[in-house]
């Protein structure tokens, strides 16, 4: 692990030396050593490896900055010819921008370490033996591998690395005519019993899955979300703004509402952004320290944002160390009271959401959401699971869902990691418990 | 920049044993000034520069990509990618067969009569900012964004069986919002929706705009939006506007017709497709006015080309003619799969993804009804412009888009403005619904750089074209309840 990080560390000192006494500058690092998987019918359909160290290069001068973003080849010399080069570019740039009251740098200087030694998970060795565990399945998705490595140095001094060997394994087993269950396991500690274990289970629900579908009409519906369901109505949010502060000044986040008190959720709903564990680094693209724990709602009233260093300046508020998007890291939804064992004979009659696909927003400003059912859902008949229900649109506001209508959530959480690779592998997730929600409004 | 001729030379002395290989070089230099309330919120290069490898041996393909674009880099990527070709070979779903592999050359260059380069920053800052003052029509716009982008893209292809191909891409993408406010309420109007006015092309793309007039009529629509109506909820006819038009062809014929969803590849994540193999030739998609084609040729169009990544040279193909469904988007390995002809549409998003199957240009070609005709034609209908949100099922069946701006049609004129206009339906029904179409002067391109698909996940460059389109008894509603 540590290859990379010597790297850097000597890229950046290079870099740094060539800075004027009134310049400044900081470098972020993003790269992995990825092995990718793709599965069809349970056969690779796609297989390759990327290497790849992307760095982000911030150069300050005279209260004006400018960024170069640019792969490094690792090898030495070219990298260095490329930074002296850069230098000349960046500086011809600050002189034809004006200033920018609101951009900083960290001035606090920090070690924070992370290299652990891992024996690397050797995915593609491995394959033989996860491949015949789906003998007989019709079986499509993604195995991930790799390490991740983030980092960030600036000429103030500042030094954080953070490197993780990160598995992410995300498939859908079908039944023959292709109704779907959906599975994720990933973690930095390979287990074959798990994964093993995973597989097996899905065999039930595929039992279940495979009768007719039931078709639905436009209506409402008492629903038990699972906690899936429920990180894709809470990420959906978050990525729109909910909680950026910024995007709230703006007038765009769809929680304005809340933030300015004019509507409240559930009491039930205390919802943080909890980034204590080690799954993630703990400093932004900057190097600004993430604040370890940013409660965004507490008992339905919302009470902090995301807020990056920027919009911390530009508005005279604290920051928590948010990236420049403020998207919380890892969404942390507070369990409720409802034991796992009573989700069904409290729902009675209704159904059972395990996902939503595809969200956007009908009307952003109330928080009025649509999207699809999708993979495994079921018609919940006398409190047990009954058969599967044909997709469906939803299209109501989080207001009602996580809010008046909200009944009951679930007292065990599942922890869920994102499974987006767009650009580079993601380092994000959240843990959250199931919702019992009644009256959702089903349209076509 | 190396030329193929370069990079043809290191694949060949590449130290490897295979039954075929190719080498994909992609640069890609992406401009970008961001200004916000008229302070610049970033300004950026991204220049991303790497090679990806694939292989076949015996029947097996892998690939290998890395930043590490020495000899050294190439040979380390290219060893692994044989071994890992070789190590899964049993376990491959498709076989692939070197001698289909095709052998082409030739060179693809955007046309640029004025280079991202020639305007000094400077000068592009005080557009940018000249733009948003424009944009600041009235004191209720409380937030305006201006957006200027500068793409440059080179990617060169060599394979052992001799296809050398270079091709050289400029996009320019400019983008102006502005948010009007009051009390609770918000309106944002844009230009073009999902930063629809992208092209190929260089700085003279500004040129075919007068910007400040269209800054400070996206103004005023914000603001007049804030005073509107609710769009009313009900069956009406519509009339989308291309800016939307954009969204309806994405989503529910583009990815619907992309063979490598239809044969499974996508299931896990994007999601499949209510078309099956046997539908191409025989599946009334829609109305007879409606004829769709794949057409990378459009000079300026966001995804033209000369070749895919595959490196299949690129045609203009009709995928729906007069309604009827009669060719897929797939490229050679969907076609080889699929028996299907398919067209040149395998693309990755850089070097560090594989190409799969993309949509690059997709157009409606136009009608010949003019705005007038379209607009006389209605006795209760609502025009509809610019997308602000889109969702559909993993079918490709079940929509529902959202608009910024629209206005309410009576007996053939426009009335009033309506806010939140949205609408819901089913693809195949929508689309023989079609009732009339625009003629070529009611015709716009746009692009926008942001279509999301396959695992690993890219995002990449699409361009959609279309005349004003009127459907008959769609279902809207507005916003809020």
């Amino acid at each position: 692990m540590t290859r990379w990080r010597s790297y850097f560390q000597k890229i950046a000192k290079h870099f740094f030396a060539l800075l004027d006494n009134h310049e400044r500058a900081s470098m972020s690092f993003a790269g992995e050593s990825s092995s990718f998987v793709r599965l069809n019918r349970a056969k690779i359909r796609q297989i390759g490896q990327v290497d790849q160290a992307i760095v982000s290069l911030t150069l300050v001068a005279n209260r004006r900055n400018t960024t170069q973003v640019f792969d490094l080849s690792g090898d030495e010399t070219f990298d260095r010819k490329l930074l002296d080069t850069l230098v000349g570019r960046l500086r011809d740039q600050i002189d034809q921008i004006p200033e920018d009251p609101y951009f900083q740098l960290p001035i606090a200087k920090s070690d924070f370490i992370k290299d652990p030694d891992y024996r690397p998970f050797d995915l593609i060795g491995t394959l033989p033996e996860l491949l015949d565990r789906l003998n007989g399945f019709d079986f499509a998705g993604i195995f991930a591998s790799g390490p991740i490595f983030r980092a960030t140095a600036n000429s103030n001094g500042l030094f954080q690395w953070f490197a993780t060997d990160y598995f992410c394994f995300d498939w859908s087993l079908y039944t023959k005519d292709q109704k779907a269950l959906k599975q994720t396991y990933s973690g930095n500690a390979f287990s074959h019993a798990d994964y093993a274990e995973r597989i097996a289970r899905s065999e039930e629900q595929l039992k279940l899955l495979d009768q007719p579908f039931h078709p639905l009409t436009p209506g409402q519906y008492d629903v038990y979300l699972a906690p899936k369901a429920v990180m894709d109505l809470l990420s959906s949010a978050a990525g729109w703004g909910a909680f950026s502060y910024k995007a709230f000044k703006d007038h765009l986040s769809p929680f304005n509402h809340l933030a300015t008190a004019t509507r409240k959720l559930n009491r039930q709903i205390t919802l943080a952004d909890d980034i204590g564990s080690d799954l993630v680094a703990p400093f932004n693209d900057l190097g600004f320290a993430r604040t370890k724990l940013t409660d965004f709602i507490v008992q339905g009233t919302m009470k902090n944002f995301c807020v990056a260093p920027r919009t911390a300046m530009e508005y005279s508020v604290a920051d928590n160390g948010a990236d420049s998007e403020e998207q919380p890291i890892f969404l942390s939804l507070a369990a409720g009271t409802l034991a796992e064992e009573e989700i069904l004979a409290t729902l009675g009659d209704g159904l059972y959401i395990n996902n939503l696909h595809y969200l956007n927003f009908s009307d952003r400003t109330n928080a009025r959401i649509t999207g699809m059912t999708r993979y495994a859902c079921f018609l919940v008949e006398n409190g047990r699971l009954s058969r599967p229900f044909a997709k469906m649109r939803f299209d109501d506001t989080l207001y009602r869902i996580f809010g008046e209508n909200l009944v009951a959530l679930t007292t065990k959480r599942e922890t869920l990691m994102n499974t987006y690779t767009y650009r580079q592998r993601n380092l994000s997730g959240g843990i959250f418990p199931g919702a019992l929600v009644q009256g959702l409004r089903l349209t076509l | 920049m190396r030329d193929a001729t370069y990079w043809m030379n290191i694949l060949e002395e590449l130290p490897i044993e295979c039954d075929w290989a190719s080498l994909r070089y992609v640069k890609d230099e992406i401009r970008t000034i961001d200004m916000r309330n008229k302070i610049i919120e970033q300004l950026s290069t991204e220049s991303n520069r790497g090679v990806m490898i694939q292989v076949i041996v015996d029947g097996s393909m892998a690939y290998t990509a890395t930043s590490d674009c020495s000899k050294d880099g190439i040979t380390t990527a290219a060893r692994r990618c044989c071994m890992v070709a070789r190590q899964i070979k049993d376990y491959q779903l498709l076989r692939y067969n070197p001698s289909q592999q095709p052998i082409t050359s030739g060179s693809f260059r955007t046309k640029v009569s004025h280079h991202w380069e020639d305007m000094p920053l400077r000068q592009k800052v005080a557009l940018l900012k000249d733009l948003s003052g424009e944009l600041s029509v009235d004191p209720l716009i409380g937030l305006t964004t201006t957006s200027l982008w500068g793409i440059a893209t080179s990617q060169i292809i060599v394979s052992t069986n001799g296809t050398r191909v270079e091709q050289k891409i400029d996009i320019v993408s400019i983008d102006l919002a502005a948010t009007a406010f009051r009390g609770s309420e918000s309106q944002t109007r844009t230009f073009g929706g999902l930063r629809g006015n992208s092209f190929q092309g260089g700085l003279e793309v500004l040129d075919r705009y007068r910007l400040n007039e269209e800054a400070r009529r996206i103004g005023r629509d914000a603001v007049q939006l804030l005073d509107a109506e609710q769009c009313p909820i009900g069956n009406y006819d519509v009339l989308l506007y291309p800016d939307q038009m954009m969204l309806q062809i994405h989503e529910s014929i583009g990815h619907a017709l992309e063979i490598d969803r239809i044969l499974g590849d996508e299931r896990n994540y994007a999601g499949t497709s209510f078309v099956r193999l046997e539908d191409f030739g025989s599946l009334r998609y829609g109305s007879p006015l409606l004829n769709i084609t794949f057409d990378p040729t459009v000079e300026g169009e966001m995804a033209s080309y000369g070749w895919d990544d595959e490196a299949l040279p690129a045609r203009k193909e009709y995928l729906i003619k007069d309604g009827l469904l009669i060719n897929g988007l797939g490229g050679l390995t969907s076609q080889v799969r699929s028996g299907l002809k398919g067209v040149a549409n395998t693309r990755a998003s850089s070097w560090n993804r594989p190409p799969i199957d993309r949509m690059a240009n997709l157009n409606c070609e136009p009608g010949t009804s003019s705005l007038d005709e379209l607009l006389s034609s209605i006795d209760r209908g609502i025009i509809m412009k610019s997308n602000k949100s889109w969702s559909i099922d993993d079918y490709r069946e079940k929509f529902q888009f959202g608009c910024e701006w629209a206005q309410l049609v009576e007996k053939g004129k426009p009335t009033a403005i309506l806010k939140n206009p949205n609408y819901r339906g089913i693809t195949i029904p929508f689309w023989q619904k079609l009732k009339a179409l625009g003629d070529r002067s009611t015709f716009s391109i746009h692009g926008t750089p942001f279509c999301g698909k396959g695992e690993p996940s890219q995002s990449i460059r699409v361009g959609h074209a279309s005349p004003i389109a009127l459907f008959s008894d769609v279902s809207v509603f507005g916003g809020a309840r």
